[in-house]
């Protein structure tokens, strides 16, 4: 996490109006990480498969969909521990270890795509059988995107990632247009995958060109060893992006509206359309937070760190802890700020948004609804990257349980309410997201001092010590 | 089982390493067969000890050891739950001990602190110290109070390491086998947990130091590298070291307070120790003079070889330096004054006897300058040998250190009749002049010179070397001061009546 800023701060030095731009521009993308990066292109994907109105673009935006979120919990818990590995094997001067790691992570996530997909496609959906291998296939295709763009992610390639994206998902789409019309329908799904198939070999090909063969000495962790000792980290990706995904799959289940698409593969057309729109505000917002907020953050960040392993005196690293604090005052000033009068913005233009693109008045509210979940969301993430920054995974972990289970709370019971009630469920999960992750921020940045040095076991290789802190 | 008449605390000494003090403390024991002992060991850690240098006599009853500077175990370091009451207490205690207005309430903080703590038995780990936030906020308030401008990290764990030990030190009280006597033979950790284990049982401590532990943890100290540096971020300030430093001495100096506080009597070697102690706080009327002494016995046979020889002639003397040839020995103000002898005396002899090897360049300069002095003839060197031989062939023993401590050459060189010229440092002003009236009766041994004095030593060398009747007379006092006071079964008999007066009266001179 702290790479990104640094870069990022690297980029800003050039100074330069082009790079400049494209500091922005990387922003806009990495914040997001693959997460809205997914969203943005399912909500393209939809609003030009919403043109066509015929079920077979509904089966397949909604596999699309599916698979694009049922990975995301499955490997969420994977890619952010592999994610956390490389950056550790990195930062030691091991990338040579980076290929092993990757090699040992793609051996569990790749199995795991195969059969939940072919058990969900196979037993769960009603389709030809090229449409369902076809979804197996890209199923596959996105679990290793997510390793690989996390792995890639961790190495500061970021250019290579936004290269591979831009490429992967131009294929994506034009094989998908080639094959729906040279072979019918059923075919789209297999060239929307090759494209993804092509994607996922560059992003190998990125990997293997940036990683030394051999190097001296030392040794990948294996799957189990990594999981086990960063569980906290699996379980917050877990968490995360159930939180996320968590009130679309209610709406698709059990949401009055709900179309069944294929088996048990449902969808809300209107309503989905409406929310990822609204999720897409999120962007400016994030720009702002990885260029503005992660790199002042980042620097005051390092600096105390410097300045604790720079033999300072505590009046001095205390002046340091005083200006993280004030960073992070500073900076989530700023995006309320800049993020809120966004929302505002597009809250009062809704009305007018809306019916151009073929929604209604009730789409219009949930957009509304979404906007101010979104806006809160990023806060969320603002105080839940600071966390991270402290390396308290636990309290991190609280946080992303705490979106997680009232998303589901609440959305369930705004299903139960009825629809005027809908959305409802995704900002009471990230206002209480930010309520837990501010809160919790504030206090461990109030502690710093004790946590830095107190917590440190006094024997580092010590693993009974370290027990009684945290995983 | 009875409880052992005398415990002894030892640290780092016998019978795990070799050396002056562990011969010393293993000739105590077997002189006194009819006393049983127990040996509470500490040491740095268990590798250091595997091998005992020395077979423990039939009398010692119990030895029981622990090992300060080991890694504590894993449940150890893994912090206890601990209830409110008992975590301030923690942090009390330690804020009580480091906020002391001065170090008499310091030593009583820290008493009553050790004794909570065995209250509190395994309940409080020294992962609680660790990682407790009570105790974290004492050791800010410590350096807010004293070390400001310090390198907090190198501070904290400057603090850290300097706790682990005092720690185990704690800890092993329990261990500490019962006795109706305690007697250690250092300050340091030995000395404190001593005076903690005489406080727990109400019986009486003695203290014997050969050295000055806390004097020579301060020189260890101050010329040092080992202060804690974190590997690879460049070396310490200069403040900083020097603090750092000054908190490992500070807590030095204050086990050696807790053990002189406890300690009745603190024995010294010779007055001049018993000075240096003072400083470091004994109380003086406590101090006693035991020296270390020889088995004269044994020199029987030498001196009445040489005393067939002795005093035949005048300007034949063999004069003699028994010693390590290095730089503390002064070896080069021995051959400068040897010079001024020759020049006087030409058929005087000079041999020096003992290892080269320790300091080898100092020994190549040394031999360059009777090169250059035109001593070849007269002075040469002999390397080691059986001192009862060496000291046949010699009329005068010349000692020209800059430190010494008792040394036992001048006592050897006594028990054979010879007499010594010596520097005034160390036990050296009362082996030759004697220390008490009675002793001082017996007259003088020697003739003291001052240090770095070439034309002074070779006066009395010449003095000695011309004059075969004031030899024989100076011979004659030392061998009899030798006999009188320097006799090590008298000397050691002395720690025999002591204990016995002490299990009389059998109280520690601190209330329980």
């Amino acid at each position: 996490m702290a790479g990104i800023g640094f870069r990022l701060q690297k980029l800003l030095k050039r100074q330069t109006y082009l790079t400049f731009l494209q500091a922005y521009f990387y922003a806009a993308l990495i914040s997001s990480g693959p997460l809205v990066l997914s969203i943005a292109s399912l909500s393209a994907l939809g609003l030009a498969v919403a043109a066509f109105h015929s079920p077979a673009m509904t089966l397949f935006f909604s596999s699309v969909t599916f698979i694009y979120s049922t990975s995301m919990i499955l490997t969420g818990a994977v890619q952010l521990v592999l994610v956390r590995c490389a950056a550790d094997a990195d930062y030691a001067g091991h990338r040579e270890l980076l290929w092993p790691l990757l090699s040992r992570f793609m051996a569990v996530v790749v199995p795991i795509q195969v059969v939940f997909a072919g058990w969900f496609f196979f037993f769960c959906t009603d389709a030809t059988a090229v449409f369902k291998v076809s979804c197996v296939f890209l199923s596959v295709q996105v679990g290793m995107m997510w390793l690989l763009s996390g792995l890639l992610t961790a190495m500061k390639s970021y250019n290579r990632v936004v290269g591979a994206f831009a490429v992967g998902y131009g294929a994506s789409a034009l094989l998908g247009w080639l094959f729906f019309r040279f072979f019918g329908p059923d075919w789209l799904m297999a060239g929307f995958a090759t494209g993804h198939f092509l994607l996922v070999i560059i992003l190998l090909g990125c990997i293997r060109r940036e990683t030394p063969d051999a190097g001296n000495g030392g040794a990948a962790s294996t799957f189990a060893s990594a999981m086990s000792s960063y569980r906290t980290m699996a379980l917050c990706g877990l968490a995360y992006n159930i939180g996320i995904w968590a009130d679309k799959f209610l709406f698709w289940w059990f949401g009055e509206g709900r179309v069944q698409v294929s088996g048990l593969l449902y969808a809300m057309p209107l309503h989905d359309q409406a929310v990822y729109l609204g999720f897409l505000s999120i962007i400016p917002g994030m720009a702002i937070f990885l260029l503005k907020f992660e790199t002042e953050f980042s620097s005051h960040y390092a600096l105390f760190f410097q300045d604790v392993i720079g033999k300072a005196p505590l009046e001095k690293l205390e002046e340091r802890r005083v200006g993280m604090v004030d960073s992070l005052h500073k900076e989530a000033f700023q995006l309320v700020k800049y993020q809120g009068s966004f929302t505002l913005l597009l809250l009062v233009l809704a009305d007018r948004i809306m019916p151009s693109l073929g929604l209604g008045a009730l789409q219009t509210g949930v957009f509304q609804v979404v906007l101010l979940g979104s806006f809160l969301l990023l806060l969320f993430l603002t105080f839940l990257t600071v966390l991270f920054y402290l390396d308290e995974r636990r309290s991190a972990l609280l946080c992303c349980i705490v979106f997680a289970g009232t998303n589901i709370g609440v959305t369930g019971a705004s299903i139960y309410f009825g629809e005027q009630w809908y959305g409802v469920g995704y900002v009471a999960a990230a206002m209480a997201g930010l309520a837990f992750s501010s809160r919790l921020a504030e206090k461990h940045l109030e502690d710093l001092m004790f946590v830095t040095f107190c917590r440190q076991p006094m024997f580092p290789e010590s693993a009974a010590e370290s027990a009684g802190r945290k995983t | 089982m009875k409880t052992p008449d005398v415990g002894l605390l030892l640290e780092g000494t016998f019978p795990y390493v070799r050396g002056g003090v562990s011969g010393w403390v293993h000739r105590l024991i077997g002189m006194h067969p009819h006393l049983k002992f127990s040996i509470f060991y500490l040491g740095s850690d268990r590798s250091a000890a595997t091998a005992r240098l020395y077979e423990i006599p039939e009398n010692v009853v119990e030895f029981r050891q622990a090992f300060l500077f080991e890694r504590p175990g894993k449940d150890e370091l893994r912090p206890a739950l601990l209830d409110a009451g008992t975590a301030s207490g923690l942090a009390e205690g330690l804020e009580s001990v480091y906020f002391a207005s001065d170090d008499a309430s310091r030593l009583d903080a820290a008493l009553q602190f050790s004794d909570w703590l065995r209250t509190r038995g395994k309940d409080i780990r020294f992962g609680n110290l660790l990682h407790e936030r009570g105790c974290w906020d004492v050791l800010r308030r410590v350096y807010e109070r004293w070390f400001p401008t310090v390198s907090f990290i190198d501070f904290f764990w400057t603090c850290r390491i300097i706790h682990s030990p005092l720690w185990r030190m704690l800890r092993a009280l329990p261990e500490v086998p019962p006795a109706t006597v305690y007697h250690a033979i250092s300050t340091g950790y030995a000395g404190a947990i001593g005076a903690l284990a005489s406080r727990r049982s109400g019986v009486p401590y003695i203290l014997s130091e050969h050295g000055i532990y806390t004097k020579e943890r301060m020189i260890e100290i101050t010329q040092a590298d080992w202060i804690h540096e974190p590997k690879g971020h460049g070396i310490l300030a200069g403040p900083t070291r020097l603090a750092l430093k000054n908190i490992w001495i500070n807590m030095f100096s204050f086990l050696g307070k807790m053990t002189y506080e406890a300690a009745n009597p603190i024995i010294s070697l010779y007055s001049g120790n018993a000075r240096v102690q003072e400083g470091f706080g004994a109380p003086a009327e406590r101090i006693e003079i035991i020296p270390n002494g020889i088995l004269p016995a044994r020199f029987d046979a030498a001196r009445k070889k040489r005393a067939v020889f002795a005093g035949q002639s005048h300007g034949d003397c063999r004069i003699g330096f028994i010693g390590r040839i290095v730089p503390i020995k002064d070896v080069k103000t021995l051959i400068r004054a040897a010079r001024l002898v020759v020049d006087v005396l030409p058929d005087v002899r000079i041999s020096l006897h003992g290892p080269t090897n320790e300091d080898r360049e100092y020994f190549e300069e040394c031999l360059e300058m009777i090169g250059e002095l035109g001593l070849g003839e007269s002075v040469s060197f002999h390397g080691t040998g059986r001192i009862e031989e060496i000291l046949v062939g010699l009329d005068l023993l010349v000692l020209t250190s800059i430190s010494e401590a008792l040394p036992l050459v001048i006592l050897e060189a006594f028990a054979c009749g010879i007499p010594a010229v010596a520097t005034d440092v160390g036990a050296c002003r009362e082996l030759l002049n004697g220390r008490t009236p009675e002793d001082k009766a017996l007259g003088r041994g020697g003739v003291l010179t001052g240090i770095s004095s070439p034309s002074e030593t070779a006066g009395a060398l010449v003095r000695l070397a011309k004059d075969p009747q004031l030899r024989k007379k100076m011979g004659g006092a030392g061998f009899a001061r030798v006999l009188r006071f320097y006799n090590e079964k008298h000397v050691m008999s002395r720690y025999g009546s002591l204990y016995k007066s002490l299990q009389e009266k059998g109280s520690s001179p601190w209330p329980a």
